[in-house]
């Protein structure tokens, strides 16, 4: 396993769009999937987060919409 | 939204995860077990309704307490499911010198310079201009009080028409040396005397000379607006006014959360970003 760092939004926002302590934690030990960009800096492993697929397989909005991909279908 | 930077800075997160970053076509291994789920915000932009006439004081001017967020929904607009469209404004009009060092900065640079990247106080405007988090004002006959949730930031101005601080005794201050009256319905907020740190939007810097002028009003009891001037004879060749921005009355009744800038790592990594790209 590699562990891998996410710049996230504040808090604040990511609780008042839904993604709670309680919503994240839920998936903690499990799978889940992170859409974002790559550090450009030469850092391994480290990313900005755009959106989280959780293990219940419900999405939420973590940080910038970098690709411009919001409301469209973006995981497989 | 107007300020994605502003979002990203808060909170890094470790989780034994699968990351699928840098790959718009979702080509990730196990790209072929995965279905499609849509990705959007929480929040669907339907504007609040006017909500009822403008509460007023005791003094009859009007009221502007509340918690407000930006834009017409009455709720954090970050997770919108919209983009927001851009305002209408007259191009900015930079001395010759001061648009050929806009042009030079990278996106980096401006970051770099930004007061939610380094954990430094907004000011004048930016408390209204640089903050994509909630607002909560409180007014009273001769007081206005500001309260953001973008590091728990606080300003006061007194709105009794009293002058300005005399020159002589004028400091650099990030929220600057503040007066306010009311002209109408609307109160004016003018700020002389402003740190040159004070953020006043993606990174427009400005001199010692800056002079800013806020403009408030509440039309309903749901919605409050605001403009403001800029002067700054070293910086720009006539004074720009923008246009008006829309808040609204939180719809949920919130409250301002905790939101302090701690942990940050953005400025040592927008630096390492910056040597990587001028070693290119």
């Amino acid at each position: 396993m590699v562990p891998k760092t996410f710049q996230l939004s504040s808090t604040s926002n990511l609780k008042r769009g839904g993604a709670t302590l309680p919503v994240m934690n839920a998936s903690l030990g499990k799978e889940v999937l992170v859409r974002g960009c790559a550090s450009r800096n030469g850092e391994d492993n480290r990313y900005a987060a755009s959106f989280i697929k959780l293990a219940d397989g419900t999405v939420q909005r973590l940080g910038q919409d970098v690709e411009g991909v919001f409301g469209t279908k973006i995981w497989r | 939204m107007k300020t994605y930077i502003a979002f990203v800075l808060a909170a890094a997160l470790t989780l034994p995860i699968a990351a699928s970053a840098q790959d718009p076509a979702g080509a990730s291994p196990g790209a072929g077990n995965r279905t499609f789920v849509e990705a959007r915000g929480s929040v669907k932009p339907v504007p609040l309704p006017p909500g009822g006439p403008t509460p007023r004081m005791a003094d009859g001017k009007p009221d502007f307490s509340g918690v407000w967020f930006t834009g017409p929904t009455g709720k954090a607009n970050a997770w919108s499911t919209e983009r927001e469209a851009p305002r209408k404004e007259d191009p900015i009009p930079f001395q010759p010198w001061a648009e050929a060092k806009r042009k030079s900065m990278s996106r980096v640079d401006i970051e770099l310079s930004s007061a939610n990247v380094n954990c430094t106080p907004v000011g004048t405007p930016g408390m209204f201009t640089d903050n994509a988090y909630a607002h909560q004002i409180s007014t009273k006959p001769g007081q206005f009080i500001h309260l953001i949730e973008n590091n728990n930031r606080w300003n006061v101005v007194h709105t009794d028409g009293r002058p300005h601080t005399p020159k002589d005794e004028l400091e650099p201050l990030f929220y600057g040396d503040q007066t306010a009256h009311w002209e109408g319905d609307t109160l004016i907020i003018d700020s002389i005397s402003i740190d040159e740190r004070a953020q006043i939007r993606d990174g427009w810097f400005h001199s010692d000379q800056l002079h800013v002028i806020e403009r408030l009003r509440r039309p309903s009891k749901n919605y409050l607006e605001y403009q403001f001037t800029i002067e700054d004879p070293k910086v720009l060749t006539k004074p720009w006014t923008s246009g008006w921005e829309t808040l609204s009355l939180s719809a949920n009744n919130e409250d301002l959360t905790e939101n302090f800038c701690t942990n940050n790592e953005n400025v040592d990594q927008l630096r390492k970003l910056n040597e990587t790209l001028k070693a290119k």
